[in-house]
């Protein structure tokens, strides 16, 4: 199943606050607004989801794949997401169709209810620090 | 820009109560990681499109120590932009 914007439009609407067509709008401008903000290069952060931000790419050799003509790309912007560390988490420990998916024996099983641990750290594996 | 300023731009250029801002703020999140959480896919047309990435476990080093450590299988999120605002932030 994949959530699109109407999905979400729906579960604005359901509710009860709002009429269909304002829900709409409501949607559509937030994410203008975040747009708008990222075309003016300005991070977005939405604590415990994650954060956008815009990279500045230099510009590099590259080749046409097809003819292997080098030319030279230009400088461009691009939009990263980093998912911040609570959504990382809660994807992570989600219960999946498979039971191999599950982590090794090595990591302890998530006290329920405490705050969700980073990856690595429940793992014992490579600890790295998100932003926030 | 951060979720509560998102709220008060949302509240004025649609000319809503606060209250109502955020509700639609949080819901757009909250269907968006509730998606993520069971598997799902997101597409929003002209943002971008998020899905759950499986990555296989390797071995890995923590670069403090040298110690060889396996890193277990991990999902993450991953958003890819749209075409839409990727040609914007491009542009401008």
């Amino acid at each position: 199943m994949t959530l699109t914007k109407a999905d979400i439009v729906a579960r604005v609407y359901s509710e009860g606050m709002l009429t269909k067509a304002e829900a709409a709008d409501a949607v559509e401008r937030s994410l203008d607004l975040v747009k708008e903000a990222l075309a003016n290069e300005e991070e977005v952060l939405v604590s415990g989801f994650g954060k956008w931000s815009v990279r500045r790419k230099a510009a590099r050799r590259g080749r046409n794949p097809q003819t292997g003509d080098p030319l030279t790309l230009p400088p461009r912007k691009v939009v990263t997401f980093r998912p911040s560390r609570v959504l990382k988490a809660k994807v992570q420990n989600a219960p999946s169709e498979s039971p191999e998916q599950a982590r090794p024996a090595a990591a302890p099983a998530q006290p329920q209810g405490s705050a969700p641990a980073e990856n690595g750290e429940a793992g014992g594996g490579v600890i790295r620090r998100g932003y926030f | 820009m951060n979720k509560s300023q998102l709220i008060e731009a949302l509240a004025k250029a649609e000319n809503l109560t606060i209250k109502k801002a955020e509700m639609v703020v949080n819901t757009m999140f909250g269907s968006v990681e509730e998606a993520l959480v069971k598997g799902d896919r997101v597409e929003i047309r002209g943002f971008g499109s998020f899905k759950v990435k499986d990555y296989d476990g390797y071995q890995g080093r923590n670069p403090k120590t040298g110690e060889i450590i396996d890193v277990g299988q991990k999902k993450l999120p991953f958003f890819k932009v749209g075409k839409e605002l990727k040609e914007r932030v491009d542009q401008e």
